[in-house]
């Protein structure tokens, strides 16, 4: 533990760095359990002009649109909201002026409405959001998961391209998309069977916009700890949101391949197997005509 | 001595109404923590973002415990804003002085007795008022 210092021999640094590596030489010395090997810093830079630079990029329709593929319109507005240098009201407002109808914008508001409806259970839940909101329901026990992330996966060296890449954006920019957050957090839990508090701590590490609120109820949801299944996806879903520069080779992500019913039961093999989707939907006419 | 502005992680902007509710001479002060960010394992991209931010908006950074900060500085009032996260709202039970806290700009009314146990049921009454100017809006 650090002493607690007198008022007079506190450090003051109300004034700017000179430079940005002055900044992070700064940033190391008022943070001293940070090791010598972390050494990398994002190309998103903190304060307002980021936050009204990416505001401007705002656009709701192309957002709605195609805010699922990983070279979407997304603004990476996130570290920005997470740290209040603007705020969702400030935001929302910015989306209603950039379109015609309110419904145009829905699509954009609704996910920051995410955040909101995260930090209202937050405050609800306190601590008490690590732990797991529900059992898993993956036809495992909480024991039967890791409780730590394997080494492979710290080093980004899991053999499967498509998620080594992304534990490297993460590691050395301090963002990543979305979608590609719950597939890489779908690809710990479920894939590699470790604990969603190891993954959520290893993202709350990383992330600019980590926020305890956000990342531990969404992990929660792909651990199925807040929500009614599992979620996982398969190689053929990452090749239809990833853009080329992600490598979706098949060669190179062999344990993602496969049907979803394959996967489900490599996953989980203690459950029932579930319904081919040619039969769901055979069920679902059946029922239509009913 | 004069009112204080006590800055934290969650709203680092001078947009946000604490800054408006308190007095104009008020301080600026944000309490480093170096054990809290020990405890959160943040990594040296996440300090040198917030830092830029705090940089940024010119407020004073003091190294220690916020509330030991706060209290060595025989402030008579402090001004924050509201936090779910409950560090902070520990630390604002710490300080010795008046403490207001300031919610942010209202985003989405909701009742107090919705089921928040999956976001839907949540979204079916925010978006009632959601998708409407802020100043449209009211606190709930």
């Amino acid at each position: 533990m650090t002493q607690p210092r007198p008022a007079n021999d506190r450090v003051h640094l109300g004034q700017d760095s000179p430079d940005r590596q002055a900044l992070i030489e700064r940033a190391r010395h008022l943070s001293p359990h940070l090791s010598p090997d972390d050494t990398h810093v994002s190309p998103i830079r903190g304060g307002r002009e980021g936050a009204d630079e990416r505001l401007s990029w705002v656009d709701p329709i192309a957002y709605g649109r195609t805010r699922n593929h990983l070279d979407g319109a997304v603004t990476q507005l996130s570290p920005f909201i997470r740290h209040g240098v603007v705020s969702l009201a400030q935001v929302r407002d910015r989306v209603l002026s950039s379109v015609g109808s309110a419904s145009q914008a829905e699509k954009m508001i609704q996910q920051l409405a995410w955040r909101d409806y995260w930090q209202r259970l937050y405050a609800e839940m306190g601590e008490t959001i690590w732990e797991d909101c529900e059992a898993y329901k993956t036809g495992f026990q909480r024991d039967d998961y890791a409780d730590e992330l394997p080494e492979d996966i710290l080093n980004a060296d899991t053999g499967v391209a498509a998620m080594d890449m992304f534990i490297h954006e993460l590691v050395t920019t301090g963002w990543l998309h979305n979608h590609a957050r719950l597939y890489l957090a779908s690809y710990i839990c479920h894939f590699r069977r470790v604990k969603w508090q190891a993954g959520a701590r290893f993202f709350l590490k990383h992330l600019l916009d980590g926020d305890v609120a956000s990342n531990n109820l969404s992990w929660q949801w792909v651990a199925s700890t807040f929500a009614n299944k599992p979620y996982y996806f398969n190689l053929e879903n990452l090749q239809k949101f990833s853009g080329s520069h992600v490598d979706t080779s098949y060669h190179n992500n062999k344990p993602l391949a496969g049907t979803y019913e394959a996967l489900h039961l490599t996953l989980f093999p203690n459950l029932d197997p579930p319904v081919p989707q040619a039969a769901q939907q055979t069920k679902q006419k059946k029922r239509r005509r009913s | 001595m004069s009112a204080i502005v006590w800055v934290h992680w969650e709203a680092l902007s001078e947009d946000h109404p604490v800054f408006s509710a308190a007095p104009d001479d008020a301080r600026r002060i944000f309490g480093w923590d170096a054990d809290d960010l020990a405890r959160r394992d943040w990594s040296l991209k996440r300090c040198v973002f917030v830092l830029e931010c705090l940089e940024d908006m010119g407020v004073e950074i003091m190294e220690g415990r916020p509330s030991d900060v706060l209290n060595d500085l025989n402030s008579s009032s402090v001004f924050t804003a509201t936090s779910p996260d409950p560090y902070i709202r520990q630390e604002i039970t710490k300080i010795e002085a008046d403490v207001s806290v300031i919610k942010a700009e209202p985003f989405a009314s909701v009742p107090e007795n919705v089921d928040m146990k999956r976001f839907f049921r949540y979204w079916n009454k925010a978006k009632k008022t959601v998708l409407l100017p802020t100043e449209n809006q009211t606190y709930s």
